[in-house]
């Protein structure tokens, strides 16, 4: 059973940099094709799946904001690399997770408690409202 | 030419928006922080803040100079008979 990730072009772009990583070069050498291939080896990654026409919206979205460029002169999605721009997306992303990572238990706590205020403050409400009731009530 | 004729000014951009960062004035930052855009919320890795802003300067250098160059040659060559 597939796991449901929710995939963006980011996914893509981290497929460039593990990309880097694996064969050991930088960006400017390395290309990689937006194909029903590279579709099917992020599906598998991420236990989803992604078609080949998904994967070139992103790659569409990559390009409008300049994370990736054309190598050569060709096909729109052949011979994709990463810019500097695209590099530093995934850069700040995985180390705003490594960020995360590392909070401490208190800072995680109060983290959670300032995501879910609107939650908290509703549920202070209702025992408020049934303190009041049962006083109310019951004397 | 000489190089103190040049003044260029470089904006560091959000990487994911493209909006000058902004952030309070005697705010500092060093390789490693990350750098909340007030736009879009993302944060920003310093380190490729600097190397995206470093590359469009050496580009904004390079198109002055070639310009410049140019300019000059066809000055040289005015006075020819």
């Amino acid at each position: 059973m597939k796991t449901s990730h929710h995939v963006t072009e980011f996914d893509l772009l981290e497929c460039f940099v593990e990309e880097m990583e694996r064969r050991g070069e930088n960006k400017n050498l390395v290309r990689l094709d937006v194909d029903a291939q590279l579709a099917m080896s992020l599906s598998e990654k991420l236990g989803c799946d992604i078609t080949e026409e998904r994967l070139q919206g992103f790659a569409d979205r990559c390009l409008a904001n300049e994370w990736l460029e054309h190598r050569v002169m060709g096909g729109k999605y052949l011979q994709l690399g990463l810019t500097t721009t695209g590099l530093g997306v995934v850069r700040s992303r995985q180390r705003k997770q490594q960020l995360h990572a590392q909070r401490s238990k208190l800072k995680r706590l109060s983290d959670y408690i300032e995501d879910h205020k609107g939650l908290f403050v509703a549920l202070g409400a209702g025992i408020a409202l049934v303190s009041l009731l049962v006083k109310l009530f019951l004397g | 030419m000489l190089m103190k004729d040049f003044d260029f000014t470089i904006t560091a951009r959000c990487l994911f928006c493209g909006v000058p960062l902004q952030g309070p004035e005697d705010a500092e930052y060093s390789s490693g922080d990350l750098i909340e855009c007030l736009e879009c919320g993302e944060g920003n890795d310093y380190d490729s803040v600097v190397a995206v802003a470093a590359e469009k300067g050496i580009e904004e250098v390079e198109n002055t100079v070639k310009g410049r160059l140019a300019k000059n040659l066809k000055g040289l060559f005015r006075g020819e008979p």
